[in-house]
């Protein structure tokens, strides 16, 4: 059983949840603030709903008002929700408590934090069996866990039944998870962000399991999630909220190719693309509104890029009306997004030649990355070291101006490669060239004048800029501490980063974390560097901020001849923003090329796998899926032969003798380390 | 486990041996016993001969070694001041000060438990403030003030209790309860502190979804982890309260180990002092050992490593 098996038009009539005209407010000492805003949508037995949002859209807190869950200080203030024909909004906590578990049920987003660390997981779903089944005794309880621990797919239940919750991975720990959502067959699932946390060939996986529990219960869901793809592949409607409004409601699998709503339309021109290359991404200009300062009229105007300042949107509050079958759509001018939609795609659509045009002849290259390993001691049995091979023999070149792409996920040692580029980790052998200079062999001072050359922005832009600092002195810093500061040289990189000198007097905890991003990026430029390593840069971001800042980051690169790193999970990012890409598998590089050859014909199963693994929304579904099996081996007991060999869906007998070097086999500037590498046209069975 | 107490027990071995060299350096700074021990026209003969009867004639490293020697076999000589045995001496305070510390503990944890408990679960929101505000209150007054505070409420004024010693369960009231709600101030903030982190995180939630209420999502799932961080502060705080509570036992003229060794220091009667410091730091190792296994025992993810 598949996903793509997934029911679209077997839905049955008989309505599951309605929500109609929800509001909700938060009431702080400061005042009120309307967090949700008339929300209606219905879900039915058999169907999948996804409520797509950036952060503030109010879609979780939608859902966790369904629950019955929302913080003391949020309140419903009108609309009615019906579970089943039952009004929820009037019962009490007790009563709710009855429902909850049972009719309804949820799977949050971070697998980590959602189980309690200090009980045994046969006891987290045993109790939710327990609570809805009191007569059962205890044997009834623990048969029915072990039955639900083999419909989410774990391996050796009866031996998991009594294991804490970090002794699974993330996969495992969501399938415990979805066994306790599932443990009382609700009506309703909800699945709030199920996969964010999660690697990509992991989200798979889990979403493989949803579908098939959804399945054999003909339970309802509603699926929250951030990302398009997810919705688009998975769900049948779709409902798009924006700062507590909904902004459209449409059939999924038609939500990329015809957007009504032009914030839909404009997050859809947001994204990069996996399979073809784009100019330049369209940026939803401006940020996610103040909510307890919300803009007259249609919320989305001051960011809207087809009604903007015409007088309806800035006077009326469009409603949520019928357009077309199966539509709805808040928008005074919703008949023009298709133009408006047309037109980007024409835009964005690249002429060929762009995509090559770092191809001249070949000159010194700026950044030599040679051999480069890293082992870690880890303590073994009683009195035993053990080493952890974070890298093994890593290489690549680049040239001045041009961006490799570091991809693979969690483990892979892709940040681990970053640290030690940077010399924040000492390598334990190879060497690193920047301007054919060793950069390994500065020590002390000489090595705080090279390290100028090599700059980097982290991941968390809450985290890497200290909150009490002024955002002048945070970037006066660095030039600070190598001299050359002047308040000119702050104002003309906050200047480069599209912030006002103004911006400076302020602190990091008034600024978005687009805005944030922005700043850690002028800190980075402050000396000049020749190289930034951009490690997950703009992964934290919603996708309308990270348009904007990978937008930023291109131009900069132009305008600097800035040579970048660019490591990250997310594959439609680096193919938009990479000319050079290496996949990184167990602290090895398995493939490496230009992104456009790894990505239109990848080599390696691996990469194959991660591409495959994306969500689509025009997935053809004859092809079948190339998958990852399982979960990444224990890195300190890696397998014989070929490192990916035990998820590979093509290993041999052959891969599990020898290990494959990096090489092309086809003697073209496309290596890959696998034995049996895939060509463009043929998958070999 | 196995190696991991090994390994512990080895470092709490060290953690003694450092705690007595240290303090054997130390009271030698304090000056010269025989000086003290001799009437103030005693001759420089005198001070000799007494010197060299205590052995502090030697050269410091073989007084060193020869305490040493007599420690492994739990002998710290005589006290300069009774002549007795100094461990004796010691072990003889022993009783009283375990009646106070462990007295004082068990209300003040015991309390703050169930105070803490009570105050998640209800909804009188001035309660909850009244009592938070009322253990800052309490911890906000020095540990003599407060037993001075008890004496002339319940001793001088009230005449119900006794104002010092030790012998009934009356002489203990005022002490144990000096110490104890100190003690409760400080676990009941943090209890709750704790707890309120708790609430926050995503299994709570977790909890509320499977249809669990509110005392049992309280019961089963927050005490548990909001127990860890308590569980460490109160080793140590047990910790040095065996190690005598000098001040209180010295408003209450309670007879423990504390104001034995704090006497012995001003008398430099070293071997009742090492005596003394050697058994407070057993006995501090040794909690801080049972303090590590019970979070184990807690905490599945400190058991894994």
């Amino acid at each position: 059983m598949t996903l793509e098996d997934t029911p679209t038009g077997q839905n049955s009539d008989v309505m599951v949840l309605q929500v109609e005209n929800l509001s909700i407010d938060a009431v702080t000492p400061k005042g009120v603030t309307h967090l949700v805003q008339n929300i209606s949508f219905e879900v039915r037995e058999n169907e999948v709903l996804g409520i797509v949002g950036e952060s503030g859209s109010g879609k979780s807190l939608t859902m966790l008002a369904v629950l019955g869950l929302l913080g003391p200080n949020l309140k419903i203030v009108s609309g009615s929700i019906r579970l089943r024909g039952r009004e929820v909004t009037d019962l009490s906590f007790e009563e709710m408590q009855k429902l909850r578990g049972k009719a309804m049920s949820i799977v949050f987003q971070d697998p980590l934090t959602t189980l309690n660390p200090v009980l045994r997981i046969g006891k987290q779903i045993g109790e939710a069996v327990q609570l809805h089944n009191p007569d059962y005794s205890k044997d009834q309880v623990k048969a029915r866990v072990i039955e639900l621990l083999t419909l989410v797919g774990m391996p050796n239940p009866e031996k998991r039944y009594s294991q804490f919750p970090n002794e699974f991975s993330g996969g495992m720990r969501q399938r415990v998870v979805i066994a306790i959502a599932m443990a009382n067959e609700p009506d309703l699932l909800i699945a709030d962000e199920p996969t964010t946390a999660l690697d990509v060939t992991i989200q798979a996986q889990v979403m493989n399991v949803l579908a098939e529990v959804r399945e054999r219960t003909g339970a309802a869901m509603v699926l929250i999630t951030h990302d398009l793809g997810l919705v688009a592949e998975n769900a049948d409607r779709i409902a798009v909220m924006y700062a507590g409004r909904m902004m459209e409601e449409a059939p999924a699998k038609e939500i990329f190719e015809r957007p009504t709503h032009p914030y839909t339309a404009g997050l859809i021109a947001s994204l990069p693309q996996l399979d073809h290359r784009v100019e330049e991404l369209y940026s939803i200009p401006g940020f996610v509104p103040d909510l307890s300062n919300r803009p007259s009229g249609c919320v989305f105007h001051p960011r809207c890029a087809i009604g903007g300042k015409r007088p309806p949107c800035l006077e009326k509050r469009p409603e949520l009306a019928p357009a077309g079958e199966g539509r709805r759509v808040a928008c005074h001018f919703h008949e023009e997004t298709a133009a408006w939609r047309d037109e980007q795609m024409r835009k964005m659509a690249a002429p060929e030649n762009t995509a090559v045009a770092h191809d001249g002849p070949r000159k010194n290259a700026l950044l030599i990355a040679e051999n480069l390993e890293k082992t870690f001691d880890v303590r073994g049995g009683l009195w035993s070291k053990q080493k952890l091979h974070a890298l093994k023999d890593v290489s690549f070149e680049l040239q001045a101006g041009t961006t490799l792409g570091v991809v693979g996920e969690s483990g892979c040692g892709k940040s681990t490669l970053a640290k030690v580029m940077l010399r924040l980790l000492e390598a334990s052998g190879g060497e690193v060239y920047l301007n054919g200079k060793k950069f390994f062999s500065h020590r002390g001072p000489s090595l705080r004048r090279a390290r100028k050359n090599l700059q980097v922005v982290f991941q968390d832009p809450y985290s890497s800029l200290d909150p009490r600092m002024k955002i002048h002195e945070i970037i006066a810093e660095p030039l600070r501490i190598n001299g050359g500061y002047s308040a000119d040289r702050v104002n003309e990189l906050l200047a480069h980063v599209g912030l006002t000198p103004e911006a400076g007097l302020r602190r990091p905890p008034e600024f978005s974390g687009g805005q944030r991003q922005r700043i850690a990026i002028a800190r980075a430029l402050a000396l000049n560097p020749d190289v930034l390593i951009l490690d997950e840069a703009v992964s934290a971001l919603d996708v309308s901020i990270q348009a904007q800042v990978i937008n930023l980051l291109k131009d900069l690169q132009a305008e600097l001849n800035l040579t970048y790193v660019f490591i990250s999970h997310d594959l439609s990012v680096v193919r938009h923003i990479s000319d050079e890409v290496a996949v990184m598998y167990l602290g090895r590089v398995i493939e490496a090329g230009k992104v456009d050859q790894v990505f239109d014909a990848p080599a390696h199963p691996y990469t194959k796998a991660l591409l495959d693994a994306i969500p689509k929304p025009d997935r053809d579904e004859a092809v079948e899926r190339f998958t990852a099996e399982g979960d990444l081996p224990d890195p300190m007991r890696p397998p014989t032969g070929c490192k990916f060999r035990t998820r590979c869906p093509l290993a041999r007998e052959a891969c599990k003798g020898e290990d494959p070097e990096l090489i092309a086999r086809d003697g073209t500037d496309h290596p890959s380390a696998c034995l049996f590498p895939l060509t463009r046209d043929a998958v070999p069975a | 486990m196995a190696r991991f107490l090994l390994k512990r027990i080895l470092q709490s071995v060290l953690t003694v041996f450092g705690v007595i060299t240290a303090a054997f350096f130390l009271v030698r700074l304090a000056g010269d016993p025989a000086v003290l021990l001799l009437p103030i026209e005693a001759s420089a003969e005198d001070i000799e001969r007494i010197r060299a009867a205590l052995g502090l004639d030697q050269p410091l490293i073989v007084q060193y070694i020869r305490f040493l020697g007599d420690a492994v076999r739990g002998d710290f000589g005589d006290s300069l001041r009774q002549g007795t045995s100094a461990m004796a001496l010691v072990l003889e305070r022993v009783p009283a000060t375990l009646e106070l510390a462990l007295t004082s503990f068990f209300v003040g944890i015991g309390l703050a438990f169930v105070l803490g408990i009570l105050m998640r679960m209800t909804r009188v929101r001035w309660l909850r403030e009244l009592i938070t505000w009322i253990a800052l209150g309490r911890q906000a007054i020095p540990l003599f003030s407060f037993g001075l505070l008890l004496i002339l409420i319940f001793s001088i004024w009230l005449k119900w209790l006794p104002t010092f010693g030790r012998g009934t369960w009356q002489h203990l009231v005022l002490p144990a309860l000096t110490l104890g709600t100190y003690e409760l101030a400080l676990y009941l903030r943090l209890f709750n502190a704790s707890l309120a982190s708790e609430q926050r995180l995503d299994y709570v939630r977790t909890a509320y979804a499977k249809g669990q209420g509110h005392l049992k999502v309280l019961l089963r799932h927050m005490l548990p982890n909001a127990l860890l961080p308590l569980v460490t502060v109160a080793g140590i705080n047990l910790g040095l309260l065996l190690g005598g509570t000098v001040v209180t036992e010295t408003v209450f003229s309670w007879p423990g180990v504390g104001r034995l060794i704090v006497q012995s220091v001003s008398q430099r009667d070293f071997p009742v002092i090492l005596a003394g410091t050697f058994l407070i730091s057993v006995m501090f190792v040794i909690i801080n050992l049972l303090v590590d296994i019970l979070y184990g025992f807690l905490d599945p993810r400190v058991r894994m490593t």
